[in-house]
């Protein structure tokens, strides 16, 4: 079996911090989103892995994953061009996955257990696909999958007024080769698509029956700023204590905390965990950084207070202000205006911008 | 829709049609790939076929 990741898109609903670089790779727990995806697959015994990339952030996914050899697995980069959607994604893959099945996964989708569950039990059974569900409060926000007594899939529907189950596709496919030929006969949506729950649709109409999974645990789709914080907390919730930097004696470091080895906390830091704080970061006198924060690497923090919030990385803040539940992009510069006259905020803010003051 | 790629002979890194069309004349977008990609590179009918129906490509 076989691996194709997704790693298109535009990443409008998190800009500004999507002007400078691909959604998938925005930091959880100071771990690509990308990253996770690939480790899901690994674990699941898929090791080839075809890569689709958009228009945007070609060049950093292939820097940051290569080969794949990192990973312990062979990358191939598909590049897709214009987002005609999910099939046409699949689509492209036709070459790379020649006779195999395989699991189409979107890249900016996080779980906490993995697809195990999911690839074994459409390996189970002679299904044209299967997919992973989750039961969601908003199902009309959703593809929803209507399924029988022992999970077969019955009917799809998208984002039905009157939905028939809670139970939503969250974006983890696996497939059987006979999708190709089904995406072969497709056409676009009324959105100028080619969508997979069409694809999916067609090939259940076909005599193939679809498997259907519920994962268990959460499962979060960072494509907003709010999700990045949501998923950034899910995966601190489990982080190990790991305090491999230098803490200074008169740090106060309670709780869970991943400290990278050339971190390091300074006399007068408060932290409480759990926290993760990446390599060249320092935590200056005075500052606190509350649970759920995740600092990336080259950081400099002093006076501030700062908890549930993600810092990208290379950054300096030193205002003796709190800062909760935000996401901080790359080289970001967040002083005191406390000596400035007139008094008053003094800001530099990028389109699309978000700010509570 | 039939989906048209074509696969670099020196990285491996499959280039969807729309791509190729847009560019004509390409680097290949496989990171450190120094070959050259065309549209021309596509079989005819796949030419012809995508020429034909450019609309459904496009966004």
């Amino acid at each position: 079996m076989k691996g194709v990741l997704l790693a298109g898109g535009t990443g409008s609903r998190l800009r500004p911090i999507t002007h400078t670089g691909p959604k998938q790779l925005l930091p959880v727990a100071n771990k690509p989103v990308l990253e996770y995806a690939i480790e899901d697959l690994k674990d699941a015994g898929i090791t080839d892995i075809g890569v689709v990339l958009g228009h945007k952030g070609r060049e950093a996914i292939q820097e940051l994953l290569g080969d794949g050899s990192e990973y312990g697995v062979d990358i191939t980069y598909i590049v897709q061009g214009n987002p005609l959607g999910l099939a046409h994604a699949a689509g492209c893959a036709r070459d790379f996955v020649g006779d195999d099945d395989f699991v189409m996964y979107l890249g900016d989708n996080i779980l906490k257990q993995g697809i195990e569950d999911l690839v074994e039990s459409f390996q189970a059974g002679e299904y044209g696909a299967g997919i992973a569900l989750q039961e969601v409060q908003n199902p009309s926000e959703f593809g929803i999958a209507e399924t029988d007594a022992d999970g077969a899939v019955t009917r799809l529907v998208e984002k039905p007024a009157d939905p028939p189950s809670n139970r939503a596709l969250i974006g983890i496919y696996v497939f059987s080769n006979a999708v190709f030929d089904v995406i072969e006969e497709l056409e676009p949506s009324w959105r100028g698509e080619l969508e997979i729950t069409d694809a999916i649709q067609d090939l259940l109409e076909g005599g193939n029956p679809i498997d259907s999974h519920v994962v268990e645990g959460w499962w979060k789709d960072t494509g907003r700023p709010q999700d990045i914080l949501d998923a950034n907390r899910l995966v601190l919730e489990d982080v190990a204590d790991d305090r491999a930097g230098e803490i200074v004696t008169d740090a106060e470091v309670t709780g869970r905390v991943d400290l990278a080895p050339s971190a390091r906390i300074e006399a007068g830091a408060v932290i409480r965990g759990p926290v993760s704080i990446e390599a060249g970061t320092t935590i200056g006198p005075g500052t606190y950084v509350g649970p759920y924060t995740s600092i990336g690497p080259d950081c400099e923090l002093a006076d501030v207070h700062v908890e549930n919030t993600v810092l990208v990385g290379e950054s300096e803040v030193t205002s003796a202000e709190t800062i909760v539940d935000s996401l901080i992009g790359r080289n970001t510069r967040i002083g005191s205006a406390a000596d400035e006259r007139p008094a008053g905020r003094r800001l530099v803010v990028g389109e699309n911008s978000n700010l509570k003051l | 829709m039939h989906i048209i790629t074509h696969t670099c002979p020196d990285c491996g890194t499959v280039v969807a049609a729309n791509e190729l069309e847009a560019n004509r004349v390409m680097k290949c977008p496989g990171l450190g790939c120094q070959s050259v990609l065309r549209f021309d590179d596509l079989p005819a009918d796949d030419r012809d076929f995508f020429l034909d129906n450019r609309e459904q490509y496009q966004l």
